[in-house]
């Protein structure tokens, strides 16, 4: 045995023991919390055609039945029912659907927004930098609950509106992390070199910078999907994100508030539904920088 | 290529710098020709202003400088006032620069093969479906065995050595006519810099190209250069070729630098010079190295000093010069 492992730099031995194929540790954490979230999304995107009770069926008789493992719960309503008899797990995942949507577009637009505006207010300085820097303080100086009163009252209670709101609260943070990323980076001589080897300023930031800042602006993502799917329940909890009957998990808690301490699962399961997926997401962000930052990867 | 006159013609550059205690002049009154085939040593300590020398030529000054005076010529055509499109033709195509730190001159999260692309496709150098062979043959110049395996790394797979030469193909994969290399040798150990001053020189021997090679080290000017500028605070002190300045020093400033190389065959003291160089702000007068120097006097500090020419391209900028009697 000491002989093969010594005999390792021999030609012929090396060859003959077969190299164990090692799974990237970036693969794995991508595809443990990747199929979970996909599996979810699927299913979300197919509710309407899955055998399970309508969501917005009213059965009075079953009213407020607590989930299938306690006293008084029924096979019929696997998580339990609300006040109305309506069944909890269908309606989690109607909820998915809304949740999921408002979430992703409205991160995907406050990102794209954001980090354009940064890439540029870091690259180009002088008065660009100056306007959109105040600009962004401006931002954050707006309490987010007055902006959305006044963008809802304004433009009407949807769900394009509840996607714009998270979407403007969320883009002056990409914007001053990615401003200040870029500051570091276009004082590095690769740039510079870039810029008298003639570059266009766009092509320098599109495809210089912007590879440089993926690793953060995908964990800041992250976090901010987080962020907004709770900022979506704070909305629909005061009565101006997803209204009866639309469903969207944070409407679900806001509607089980009163009845906390009688049925605890009408908040319960939403609350852990999206404690789960911001997790996952989280997860996920971090298993995809490690997996495909260069910087990251080993040799 | 046009064989006759200078490549580049720099004349009386000046820089000026906003500061918050009032305006510096990081480069002052700087002069100097490359010809083809030309290896230039621009030498001096830290805070001398070389960099800033080749942020100025290449425009490229931070937002608080800018050239205040001189002009700068490509082959006669007016660098400074030239429009942002003519300067992109000249830049890249016609303008290398290697950096002193290979891994930060290089973009850590792209292969290596998508950075020299960036360069050839900015400037249509090669058609699209010659660049691969010509990246590959531009490697195996370069000292590459497998190019391919290069090609397909990303920097920080490379080992310091490998990615200066990288980086050199980078600069001159458009066969530029003018090198800048700005301490392209410092950041790496003895026997790689060897190999990059040869891929130097072999550049300006058998392509032409013209090479300006800032540095503070003399022992590797002299090696490799044919003439050498000393600058000190902003302002050339002294010029000429390699012997003449390696052989009869005129100003104290570069006896003292000659003096602070290690030579192996003497074993003796190093010899450092104190004090560091002065900031140069607007209205002084007198010679910039006075404080530093065993030789000064008090018209050093009082008057201006003029240049003193011996020949062409040799004088220095010193009213009590050393070898005064030699030629």
């Amino acid at each position: 045995m000491v002989e093969t492992v010594v005999a390792g730099n021999g030609d012929g031995v090396a060859a003959a023991v077969p190299r164990r194929h090692v799974w990237h540790r970036g693969t794995v954490q991508i595809l443990a919390t990747g199929i979970p979230l996909l599996l979810l999304a699927v299913a979300a995107v197919a509710a309407p055609w899955l055998p399970i009770p309508d969501a917005g069926a009213i059965d009075l008789s079953s009213s407020l039945s607590p989930p299938v493992w306690l006293d008084g719960g029924s096979w019929d309503h696997l998580l339990g029912t609300d006040q109305l008899g309506r069944d909890l797990a269908t309606r989690l995942l109607w909820g998915a659907r809304l949740t999921l949507l408002i979430a992703f577009s409205s991160t995907i637009i406050g990102a794209i927004v954001g980090t354009t505006l940064g890439m540029l207010a870091g690259y180009v300085r002088g008065w660009t930098d100056f306007a959109i820097s105040r600009f962004v303080d401006a931002q954050l100086a707006i309490p987010f609950l007055l902006l959305a009163i006044t963008i809802m009252t304004a433009r009407g209670q949807s769900i394009g509106a509840i996607v714009a709101v998270l979407a403007i609260i969320g883009w002056a943070q990409y914007a001053r992390v990615i401003r200040a990323e870029v500051l570091t980076l276009r004082s590095r001589p690769f740039i510079l070199g870039l810029r008298i080897a003639g570059a266009s300023p766009a092509r320098i930031i599109f495809r210089h910078v912007l590879p440089n800042i993926a690793d953060t602006l995908l964990v800041l993502a992250t976090l901010q999907i987080g962020y907004v799917i709770l900022a979506e329940s704070a909305l629909s909890f005061i009565g101006l994100g997803v209204a009866s009957p639309d469903i969207s998990w944070g409407a679900m808690l806001a509607d089980g508030r009163e009845l906390m301490t009688s049925a605890w699962w009408l908040v319960a399961f939403p609350g852990l539904s999206i404690t789960i997926v911001v997790v996952l997401i989280s997860l996920l962000g971090d298993g995809v920088k490690a997996r495909f930052d260069p910087r990251a990867r080993t040799r | 290529m046009s064989g006759k006159g200078p490549l580049l013609e720099v004349r009386g550059l000046c820089v000026e710098c906003d500061d918050p205690l009032g305006k510096i002049i990081p480069v002052e009154d700087l002069t100097f020709t490359l010809a083809p085939g030309d290896i230039v040593g621009l030498v001096g300590e830290s805070g001398s202003g070389k960099t800033t020398v080749l942020r100025g030529l290449t425009g490229q000054l931070d937002a608080n400088c800018r050239v205040v005076g001189g002009s700068v010529s490509f082959r006669g055509q007016q660098v400074l006032t030239a429009d942002a499109s003519s300067l992109d033709r000249i830049r890249g195509s016609e303008v290398g620069v290697v950096f002193q730190n290979a891994m930060t001159s290089l973009n850590p999260v792209l292969k290596v093969k998508t950075q020299i692309n960036e360069v050839l496709r900015a400037h249509d150098a090669v058609p699209r479906d010659q660049r691969r062979a010509w990246m590959r043959q531009q490697l195996v110049q370069l000292g590459f065995r497998d190019p391919d395996r290069v090609l397909d790394s990303y920097p920080h797979q490379l080992s310091g050595g490998m990615a200066q030469r990288v980086a050199i193909a980078v600069a001159t994969c458009c066969r530029p006519s003018i090198v800048f290399a700005d301490e392209c040798t410092t950041a790496l150990d003895v026997t790689v810099q060897a190999e990059v001053v040869r891929l130097m020189r072999d550049l300006a021997e058998q392509k032409g190209t013209a090479l300006l090679f800032i540095t503070h080290d003399l022992a590797l000017v002299a090696e490799l250069c044919t003439r050498v500028i000393v600058l000190y605070g902003g302002k050339v002190v002294e010029s000429g070729t390699i012997d003449q300045v390696m052989q009869a020093p005129r100003h104290p400033y570069t006896r003292a630098l000659l003096d602070a190389v290690p030579l192996f065959a003497e074993r003796r003291r190093l010899v450092g010079i104190g004090g560091l160089p002065p900031v140069v702000r607007k209205g002084f007068v007198g010679c910039r190295f006075a404080e530093r120097c065993e030789l000064v006097v008090a018209a050093c500090r009082t008057e201006a000093i003029p240049w003193t020419s011996i020949g062409p391209g040799h004088g220095h900028l010193c009213i009590r010069p050393l070898h005064a009697e030699t030629p």
